[in-house]
């Protein structure tokens, strides 16, 4: 064995980043990069000569199209312009809000993003900020049918659980029985999605990721929000399924999930048939944050999908997926 | 090509997990069906193998992170800890009975080892006063074996090199905290010197240990049966450091000083430690923060603030003046 094992992930070296980032940016020199965290993508904290810090994100090679990284930075961009707290995307030299890095193993992207200060709202979730939030995504919600985005970014459910399926199975090949539902709840699933009308549950440009950890909380109080990675155009009520679910994954207290969609509410009422599609969204959230974890496991790992238990999720998406009467 | 085409260099890259796999069965003879996938990045990657029915775990080292004898060193220190039933991780040996393999990377060559799955969910989780006693006891055991403990090459722990070696790239970490930076000067020259006396005057007991226990090294099953875990940074050193492993991490991590407290009751039901361990205590408890912030500083790059649960330079510029304050070190 001589050859160099493959690699599907690289954690590019810190300082050639920040060099990169001292050309590309207007920023005061000297620029000091460091690696903050290594999760979907890899994030790096980034100082220029005044002292401002910025986020600079890596993304995975191949984990994202330009696309979607255009439209992310061009998102965050509309929504911070409307007065919503979130961090900005930091235009490069050449006026681009992203731009294009060779990894060892292909073709990424990076975007520096303004620094967000705070806590981390899930260290400590409690029912005022739940309801805080959940006005805020509602405000939300209700600001996106202003944003014209020169590149489209749509979220593609079915088709997501369709492409999710082969991962899945293979992932879950030792476990009995567990494939076979997989392939069928996927499928199921996807043709219950695809039956959804705009009358019934309005899309929109949505976060697409939301839970407790992607929200900041200020030392004034208030709240900014992190982490538009998944962002694109989707079912709002599958926006709040996101959160709802998640808070359920952690085991978080049901009144957090309810002063959200309440506080949600005050600012967007949903309609009785979003409100009947619910266990739907909820079980395709479910499925596909499992399904997503058996796509990305070997350039991440389990840790920062807090290392799923398949039995949990075996037992779960059953009746989830039941709950949602399409199997 | 303009210069922006150019490769970025790599700080550490990820072996792709059924390359990986496909080596790890072909030298350790491990059965179908097999999988092989990524279960988590840390200091050293750490893979899962499903083999016959029957789950393992790969300990991938980063490049330069360990050498064949260290790893032999590992092995053997579990090994003997076994024989005498102390809870640590199952190695296993390859098929030609070596203690591990190693794997070309694009940096570099890489140590593998391989240890049996270990149920249980890890002791951070829910840190308890009485499991804490319980471990304090299992590392009062482990102190004891130590002698009978005889690795075929001695791996001491260095506490004067690192620090001298690191201590640049702490400079650079905290370029921008003028005060901090001056302060941990003063540190990185005294601690050395302090220490280096103490190994010159051989006065404190040492033997083989486990190097880096904290709140995040064992696992614990819901019958409450423990696994002291990551032997990673085994070697001989003094005992009364290993404790301050412990000690620091209940710190670092805000938690109720009965779990340092229960901890060394504990040990000190099977090894009471003696007079001139407990004079040291201070300035060991100085050796493991600021080694702990030398070594954040050097492998940072690759592995991130998060990854380390770093609490912050405006944490440890706090402690760190507490700590040497109390060790009266300047």
């Amino acid at each position: 064995m001589t050859k160099t094992l493959p690699i599907v992930h690289s954690i590019l070296d810190a300082n050639a980043l920040g060099e990169r980032i001292a050309r590309q940016y207007p920023l005061k020199a000297p620029v000091h990069c460091e690696l903050l965290t290594r999760g979907m993508n890899d994030v790096y904290l980034v100082r220029d000569g005044n002292g401002t810090e910025y986020a600079c994100r890596v993304w995975r090679a191949g984990f994202r199209t330009e696309d979607d990284v255009a439209y992310e930075t061009e998102f965050v961009n509309f929504l911070d312009a409307r007065g919503f707290a979130v961090p900005a995307a930091v235009p490069a030299g050449d006026g681009r809000l992203y731009a294009p890095v060779r990894g060892p193993e292909g073709q990424r992207y990076f975007a520096l993003f303004r620094w967000a200060p705070g806590k981390s709202y899930g260290d400590k979730p409690d029912v005022a900020g739940a309801r805080e939030l959940g006005r805020w995504f509602g405000r939300f919600h209700r600001a996106v049918k202003d944003f014209r985005p020169r590149r489209q970014r749509h979220v593609d459910l079915a088709g997501g659980l369709r492409r999710i399926a082969a991962p899945l199975q293979k992932m879950t090949a030792h476990r009995p029985g567990d494939p076979a539902f997989y392939a069928l709840a996927c499928e199921a699933l996807a043709r219950a999605l695809e039956k959804v009308d705009e009358a019934s549950a309005p899309t929109g440009a949505t976060h697409g990721d939301f839970h407790l950890y992607n929200a900041f909380r200020r030392d004034d109080g208030s709240f900014i929000v992190l982490d538009f990675d998944n962002c694109g155009v989707d079912r709002f009520a599958q926006e709040l399924n996101s959160f709802i679910w998640a808070n359920d994954y952690v085991g978080v207290d049901r009144g957090i999930s309810e002063a959200f969609l309440a506080g949600y509410e005050s600012e967007r009422p949903m309609g009785a048939r979003e409100k009947a599609l619910m266990p739907l969204f909820y079980a395709a959230k479910e499925l596909r944050f499992l399904g997503g974890f058996a796509a990305n496991v070997n350039a991440v790992g389990h840790t920062p999908l807090l290392n799923p238990d398949l039995d949990w999720f075996a037992q779960r998406v059953r009746a989830n997926v039941k709950a949602a009467g399409v199997l | 090509m303009d210069a922006h085409d150019d490769i970025l260099p790599a700080a550490h890259s990820i072996i792709d997990a059924e390359a990986l796999g496909h080596e790890v069965q072909r030298t350790y003879g491990l059965r179908d069906p097999f999988r092989c996938e990524l279960l988590h990045r840390g200091m050293n990657d750490f893979y899962l193998v499903r083999a016959g029915g029957e789950q393992f775990v790969i300990q991938l080292w980063r490049v330069g992170q360990r050498t064949p004898d260290g790893v032999e060193y590992e092995v053997e220190f579990l090994e003997h800890l076994l024989k005498h039933q102390i809870p640590v991780p199952v190695p296993l040996r390859t098929k030609d009975g070596a203690p591990g393999m190693r794997v070309p990377s694009p940096e570099g060559s890489r140590e593998v080892a391989m240890f049996r799955w270990v149920d249980g969910r890890v002791y951070s989780k829910n840190p308890t006063a009485s499991i804490a006693r319980r471990m304090g006891e299992i590392f009062g055991h482990i102190h004891r074996l130590s002698p009978s403990y005889k690795p075929k090459k001695d791996k001491p722990i260095d506490h004067v090199g690192p620090v001298r070696r690191t201590f640049p790239r702490l400079k650079a970490l905290v370029a921008h905290r003028p005060d901090d930076l001056a302060f941990y000067g003063r540190v990185a020259e005294a601690l050395p010197a302090a220490y280096e006396d103490v190994v010159k005057r051989g006065e404190v007991p040492n033997g083989a240990i486990h190097g880096d226990i904290h709140i995040h090294n064992a696992f614990i099953t819901k019958d409450e049966r423990i696994t002291i875990m990551d032997f990673d940074a085994c070697g001989r050193d003094h005992f009364a450091q290993e404790l301050m492993s412990w000690r620091w991490s209940i710190e670092k991590n805000n938690l109720p000083v009965a779990l340092w407290e229960e901890f060394l009751a504990g040990y000190e039901t099977i090894r009471p430690l003696s007079a001139i361990e407990k004079k040291h205590i201070p300035l060991f408890l100085v050796a493991k923060e600021f080694q702990y912030l030398c070594g954040f500083s050097l492998a940072i790059n690759a592995i991130g603030h998060v990854q380390f649960h770093f609490p912050g330079l405006d944490w440890f510029a706090r402690s760190v003046r507490k700590h040497v304050a109390d060790a009266k070190l300047l």
